[in-house]
Formats: C-alpha cells, sequence, structure tokens
C-alpha cells in the first residue's frame, strides 16, 4: 500500500508490506510501471532494455522510455506541481554521460505539463552502485548522500520523485527525506521498473 | 570538458564574473536569423546565447555539464516561459541524437570528438555555427590548454565538405575583452557522405 511491494497472497484489502511497517519510509507512496525479479536471468523485455540504457549506455533509448514511463504511469500526475529526477554525482555522470533519471523524468513533464527541476535536489557524495550492495549496506550506502542547494524552489511543493529501478526503495526513500527536510508539502515516488529481490 | 575547466567556470559563476555568462555572442547575434526551429547548444553555460534564441522563439536543448550555469538557465525559462530544456551532460561520453535539431551552437568551446556527431545530430539542410578561441589566444597571456584552442584554417578544413556560408577568423573585440577567435556558419549538405 506504501512502497507498493505486490503480495503474493490474494488479501483484497490494502495493507502495508513487513519492510514499510518496520521501517516506515519518508515518502508517501511508490509505484512503478512495470515488476522484474532482480534475479532474473531470464531476460526480462524491461530489464535487458534498461541495462542497455543504463550500462552501456544507450540515450537513444531515453525517449521511448520516458514515452512508456508517461504512458503507463500508475499515478494520477495532476496533483503533483513538480517532478525531481534523483540526482548523479558528478563522478557517474562523467562516466555514463548523462542521468538515466533525468531523461525519464523530462519525458514525464513533457506528456503531463507538470513542471521538471532537475537542479534543486543533488547527490552531493559519490556512492557505490546500490546493484553491487546488500539490501542493510544500500541504506548507510546513499545516507546524507543527498542535497537540497535550491530549498526555496521546494518548500511546499507537491513533489513526484521519479527513478528508473526501485529495489528496495533506499535511494528513493534518503532523496525524500532530503525534501521533506527542505519543506515539501509531499513526496511520491515514481519509477518505471520495479526489482523484486524474491 | 576538463576538470580544470569546470572548476573555471564555477568560479566565474561564483564570482558573479559578466564575462562569457551574461552577452551572446556577438556572431550569434549578428546571424541570428539563419538559427531557428530546434536547436542545440553545446556547453551552454548559464545560458546566454541558449536565452538570446529561445526569446527569438527557438527551442533550445542547452547542454552543459555544470549544474550552477544550467540552474541559472532554468530560472530564466521559468520565469520567461522560454523553450528553453537545460541538461547536465558530459559532452566527453554524452552521444547526441541523430537527426533532431535544425541548428547547433558551438561557442567558445572545442571538443573536436562533436565534429562528426554534430552531422549526424542535425536534419538534412541544417546549420551550425561556431565561434571559439584561436590558439593565438594564449599570447594574450590568459592560461588556456592548446588541446582546447583551434588552428588557424582548421575549423573550416575539418568541415570542408559542408556549405561554408560564413567564415572569419582573428582579433575581435568581445564583451571578455580582445579575443582570437575563428567563427563559422556552415550549412550540412542535403546527401550524407558515402
Amino acid at each position: 500500500m506504501t512502497c507498493g511491494a505486490p503480495f503474493g497472497s490474494a488479501v483484497d484489502v490494502e495493507h502495508r508490506c513487513s519492510r514499510c511497517l518496520t521501517l516506515p519510509p519518508a515518502f508517501g507512496r511508490a509505484r512503478a510501471c512495470a515488476l522484474y525479479h532482480a534475479a532474473d536471468t531470464s531476460l526480462h523485455p524491461l530489464k535487458s532494455v534498461l541495462q542497455r540504457y543504463k550500462y552501456t549506455p544507450d540515450v537513444s533509448l531515453a525517449l521511448p522510455l520516458g514515452g512508456l514511463l508517461a504512458q503507463r504511469c500508475p499515478l494520477a500526475t495532476h496533483g503533483y506541481t513538480v517532478i525531481v529526477p534523483v540526482p548523479l554525482h558528478l563522478t557517474r555522470l562523467r562516466w555514463r554521460g548523462f542521468n538515466q533519471s533525468h531523461f525519464l523524468a523530462y519525458a514525464l513533464a513533457r506528456r503531463t505539463g507538470v513542471r521538471l527541476d532537475a537542479f534543486s535536489l543533488v547527490r552531493v557524495r559519490p556512492t557505490r552502485p546500490q546493484v553491487e550492495l546488500h539490501e542493510t549496506e544500500r541504506r548507510r550506502n546513499v545516507r546524507r548522500a543527498f542535497e537540497v542547494a535550491l530549498p526555496q524552489r521546494i518548500r511546499g511543493e507537491r513533489v513526484l520523485l521519479v527513478d528508473d529501478v526501485y529495489t528496495t526503495g533506499a535511494t528513493v526513500d534518503e532523496c525524500s527525506r532530503e525534501l521533506l527536510r527542505s519543506g515539501a508539502a509531499a513526496v511520491d515516488v515514481l519509477t518505471l521498473a520495479r526489482a523484486a529481490l524474491q | 570538458m576538463a576538470r580544470e575547466d569546470l572548476e573555471r567556470w564555477e568560479e566565474r559563476y561564483r564570482s558573479g564574473s559578466r564575462c562569457g555568462t551574461e552577452a551572446p555572442s556577438e556572431f550569434l547575434t549578428a546571424h541570428a536569423a539563419s538559427i531557428s526551429g530546434r536547436v542545440l547548444d553545446v556547453a551552454a553555460g548559464a545560458g546566454r546565447n541558449a536565452v538570446f534564441l529561445a526569446r527569438r522563439g527557438a527551442a533550445v536543448d542547452a547542454l552543459d555539464i555544470s549544474m550552477t550555469g544550467l540552474r541559472f538557465a532554468q530560472q530564466v525559462a521559468r520565469t520567461e516561459g522560454l523553450r528553453l530544456f537545460p541538461v547536465q551532460v558530459d559532452l566527453e561520453s554524452f552521444s547526441l541524437p541523430q537527426r533532431r535539431y535544425d541548428a547547433i551552437v558551438n561557442i567558445r568551446y572545442l571538443q573536436r570528438s562533436l565534429f562528426l556527431p554534430f552531422r549526424r545530430a542535425l536534419k538534412p539542410g541544417g546549420v551550425v555555427l561556431f565561434d571559439t578561441f584561436l590558439i593565438d589566444q594564449q599570447a594574450l597571456g590568459e592560461h588556456r590548454t592548446a588541446a582546447y584552442l583551434l588552428q588557424r584554417g582548421e575549423l573550416r578544413d575539418a568541415f570542408a565538405d559542408w556549405e561554408i556560408l560564413v567564415y572569419e577568423e582573428g582579433l575581435y573585440e568581445t564583451s571578455c575583452g580582445p579575443s582570437y577567435l575563428a567563427r563559422m556558419l556552415a550549412r550540412l549538405p542535403q546527401s550524407p557522405p558515402d
């Protein structure tokens, strides 16, 4: 209900997953357009395209993937006043050449007319790629990695935070904490994919 | 852009210097009529040229590695409702989109590895505008890395198979003081190379 984790049981009342119950996230809710298993090696179509987008890297996929995010967005976007992509540290930007989340957010902003702000939330220190880490390490890895450089642009805003993949939610949770600390009225999370750990 | 160049620009933004951050390139203003539609501004900095073009009605993608400069450009774009899209990228590792632009402006920046991607990023008949430092700039005492300066005639030679509409080089008086520059406006041939 909060983080959007799928449940195996056929319970028809909405409820929170165990992770959200023990460690409530800072964001209101998180939703994704598609689900795959993080350990899936059978080449889930979206997973393989996203990997190509991020690790080749292939920026030409930004437009179709952004279009997919906008088209299949499971959230009503009219309630938000600003779209904020998860920022990259300069070190990672130099490697990839671009911020994959910024391009997805751009497509969504174009489609919805909601303002895009890719410059107020910044990553102030480089972090190890989350994909290399276990769940508990991930939280520690991104702690205090983000800052709002321009709080006046965030204060009072209803933020839709955009990233490519949600796995444990550690990154978007830390971003949300920082946005709320800077006065955001609300933060929800939208990702293209949700990678389930089991 | 080299790391030291990024730091130099960040310092310039912090110090509030007008040089290279406010008034658009004189060569661009002189040939603005040729630059319209969807435009790419590489190494856009704080957006002086991108803002100028967007105010004239162009839709401008402004690329730069510095957040500080882009933040400024975004603020102007937002206040004035311009079609200006600032994007943080590292041009050394970013691949430009293909057949997207009517014009590309490359001002006070040199990355030779972009010359071929410029050709692919333009629509047929698109134009490129350069206003970039020459090697002679070193003689004016300002410390600059030779690798980011053009040799005399180099730009014209590199674009020899384009339709060169304007080419000039020499010493010019600019908002940053006297500068040795190569300036070119060239049109992409309609047919792609073999």
